[in-house]
């Protein structure tokens, strides 16, 4: 059994080292997909996918193995994401609103080119600072291309955190923070105890993501005079 | 057959560096070469069953998070659960200062370290006196906070908080804080959330979660750059510069922790959205952790206090959260947004005190972290009471004219949050003041308060010229005990309003305190 497991670890190892160029553009991509789309059920895959992406990275510096189970806590994060976006989705259908399915099934063309447009050409400049920071500020340690996905990764991050209005894509960015800063931490310190520590927080950090996620369909049941709920609560009682 | 010595190496910030001697036995037991708290020996270990004094605090903790959780509905036993569990963990590290606490059965020893996942746990003489104010903290919130309304849960996570941060506090390398702070965040944002659903506080606990996640790979590169810079940099004129990104990386994470930054803060977004109490128990335990994490790295590592980078950064932060309080205070709409104001004075005159260069700066710290706990409490109190008899906390919104309880509740708390004369948050000011000796700065804090006493007397005026009659919803009333035969909240607040005014005119007990915690660092010039 155990020359098995070896073996796994060997094979793993060296696709992270043959295939470093396919993974890096496999990076970009998802980050580009992440940053330019909003729908969840084309995001959450695509984050899966990313997960995986930067586990196989990961498996250059650290343990492939411990790589591989980053990989399983990542997609339970997201697993548990979707089942939050879904109910969100069951809610706001239960109300007559527009959901995932339906905007993915009957896109509205002339609005979503623009977004995306707008999006796109933001997330290019996000990777051009990537770029430049990986090549001007490079980070420690020999694998320099963990460097240049570290930044990418923090870049599309930081753009989701600042720009996305709804709870889940920023859960979503604060999901890849964790990712980038691992490309960029791990290899400095590969130790096992900081792994599991990052996966843990991770899954916290979906489980509280998922219960804001519900919230902001929940936001949607204030009365519509008012802002917000909140904003109906400092309202003078007229009755 | 003698003693063996093993060694056991700390890595990361310099503190953990010191090579500690863990003694081993013949008869297979360890016992730690620990001088401050002494050390017990085999026959002892043999005769008695010996418990880490670090489990027992964080189990008493969470194991009465967890009950009061199973009986949140019953409210009362749950605060009863919170208050007792915050006072046993108080005796319990009280107890411990002069050194094991042994019975013929069970030995409590706060020398032993715990490992986890590679990383330590223990007790040390700086963390002891921080994890006993900061539970002093807790209990104060948690003791007014069924005048103030709060949901369910807010007991068992805000147990859970406590037991996070005071993991914080404990955990060593210290950048490995960074991981209980995020647990703490999460369990914050159910808190946050809590009563509150389907309104607005999703945003804040959103920002929440940000503002701590960004701190994790803060901390974590500080630690490690700072290694770096220690084993690298051969040169002594080098070294200086090396650290100055560690210090750096530092201070923006202590910044983001307390929502100290301008544009980026949790501060006035938790005060506007969440409950109350809620609000009172984070402001209070994080920037109370805050403040103790930070005199424990300054303890200890002298690039840290040499670092002007750093220095100037948090002075930076401080003056500015000081002047966006003195422009602000004055002209908020509501109480609640009064009190975001609040928070932004108190987190700017507290980033004045971190770079401490007297015994009397660390006292005021201490200070402010009990006085900002009391009037925290109180003023939580009196927002859920004007919104139970008036609906809203806005200026202009109000229905009715709030009883006198409130009225004076707020105005107390209030005045203690501006630091008034005769109220506790006078006291620490003052101290500050004779501690920091800058008139500048002082001139500014004192400006800030002008500006938070004008934006309360707008309010209470506001309250006072609304109609006299109260239309109270009967429902809430009697569920909440406003009004009823059996409300002993107004008891409860008139206790808190005079203990207030009482620690102010007679600090000496406090300070007396304050002194004995800031004898205990040794960083002074």
């Amino acid at each position: 059994m155990r020359p098995r497991v070896a073996e796994f670890r060997e094979l793993l190892s060296q696709v992270s080292q043959v295939l470093i160029l396919p993974l890096l553009l496999g990076l970009l991509a998802t980050a580009l997909l992440v940053s330019v789309v909003r729908n969840w059920r084309i995001v959450l895959p695509t984050m899966v996918v990313n997960y995986a992406v930067v586990g196989l990275m990961l498996a250059r510096v650290i343990d492939p193995l411990i790589s591989l189970s980053r990989i399983g806590t990542g997609a339970v994060a997201i697993v548990v994401l979707s089942v939050a976006a879904q109910r969100a989705d069951d809610m706001r259908a239960a109300r007559g609103e527009s959901v995932a399915r339906e905007r993915l099934a009957h896109p509205q063309w002339r609005r979503l080119a623009s977004q995306l447009l707008l999006r796109a050409m933001v997330a290019l400049f996000a990777f051009g600072a990537a770029f430049g920071a990986a090549s001007r500020f490079p980070l420690p340690g020999e694998a320099r291309e963990l460097g240049l996905a570290a930044y990418v990764l923090l870049a599309v991050s930081l753009l989701l955190i600042a720009t996305a209005p709804e709870a889940l894509n920023v859960g979503v960015g604060l999901l890849m923070l964790f990712s980038g800063f691992e490309l960029a931490y791990l290899p400095l310190e590969p130790s096992i105890g900081v792994g599991v520590l990052m996966a843990l927080v991770t899954l916290l950090s979906g489980l509280a993501i998922a219960y804001l996620v519900q919230l902001d369909v929940a936001v949607g049941d204030q009365p519509a005079s008012a802002a917000t709920a909140w904003d109906a609560f400092e309202q003078p009682d007229v009755s | 057959m003698s003693p063996e010595h093993a060694t056991l190496r700390r890595s990361n910030f310099e503190q953990f560096d010191e090579e500690k001697r863990v003694v081993a036995h013949p008869d297979g037991t360890l016992s730690a070469d620990a001088n401050w708290h002494g050390s017990v020996s085999g026959d002892e270990c043999r005769a008695m069953i010996v418990i880490p004094a670090v489990v027992l605090v964080l189990a008493v903790l969470l194991a009465t998070a967890l009950v009061a959780n199973l009986l949140r509905r019953r409210r009362w036993l749950a605060w009863g659960m919170g208050l007792g569990a915050c006072a046993l963990v108080i005796a319990v590290l009280v107890g411990l200062a002069g050194g094991p606490l042994r019975t013929s059965l069970l030995s409590l020893d706060p020398s032993i370290e715990v490992a986890i996942l590679g990383r330590v746990l223990a007790l040390t003489p700086t963390n002891q006196p921080a994890l006993i104010m900061l539970s002093l903290a807790a209990l104060i919130v948690i003791g007014f906070a069924p005048a103030a309304g709060p949901a369910n849960n807010f007991y068992s996570l805000g147990l859970g908080i406590l037991a996070l941060l005071a993991t914080s506090l404990m955990v060593q390398p210290l950048p490995y804080a960074a991981f209980a702070w995020q647990a703490s965040a999460t369990v914050a944002v159910f808190l946050i959330q809590g009563d509150r659903a389907g309104e607005r506080s999703g945003q804040a606990a959103l920002r929440y979660l940000a503002a701590f996640t960004f701190t994790l790979p803060l901390l974590l590169l500080a630690g490690w750059l700072s290694d770096q810079a220690r084993s690298l940099v051969p040169e002594a004129a080098q070294l200086a510069q090396a650290y100055n990104a560690p210090a750096a990386l530092i201070a923006a994470a202590m910044l983001l922790l307390m929502g100290a930054v301008p544009l980026y803060s949790w501060l006035h977004l938790v005060a506007r959205d969440a409950a109350p109490p809620v609000t009172a128990l984070l402001a209070t335990l994080v920037s109370g952790t805050v403040a103790f994490l930070w005199l424990s790295l300054w303890e200890a590592n002298d690039w840290l206090r040499d670092s002007a980078l750093a220095s100037g950064i948090l002075r930076f932060s401080g003056i500015a959260l000081l002047v966006i309080s003195m422009l602000t205070a004055w002209a908020q709409p509501s109480f609640a947004r009064w009190l975001g104001s609040a928070l932004f004075a108190e987190a700017g005159t507290s980033l004045l005190l971190m770079q401490p260069r007297s015994p009397l700066e660390v006292e005021a710290q201490v200070l402010g972290v009990l006085s900002r706990a009391l009037a925290l409490a109180l003023f939580a109190a009196g927002l859920h009471r004007l919104r139970q008899q008036c609906g809203s906390t806005r200026f202009d919104a109000l229905s009715c004219r709030p009883d006198s309880w409130t009225l004076v509740t707020l105005a107390i708390s209030g005045l203690s949050l501006a630091g008034v004369p005769a109220t506790s948050g006078f006291v620490w000011r003052w101290l500050l003041a004779r501690g920091l000796g800058e008139s500048e700065l002082m001139l500014l804090v004192a400006l800030s308060s002008a500006s938070l006493i004008g934006g309360l007397v707008r309010g209470l005026s506001a309250a006072l010229g609304a109609r006299p009659s109260a239309v109270v919803d009967a429902s809430e009333a009697v569920s909440d005990g406003l009004n009823s035969k059996t409300d002993w909240s107004p008891r409860l607040l008139a206790a808190g309003a005079m203990l207030s005014c009482a620690l102010g005119v007679v600090p000496t007990p406090l300070i007396e305190l304050a002194a004995a915690i800031a004898r205990g660092y040794t960083f002074y010039p």
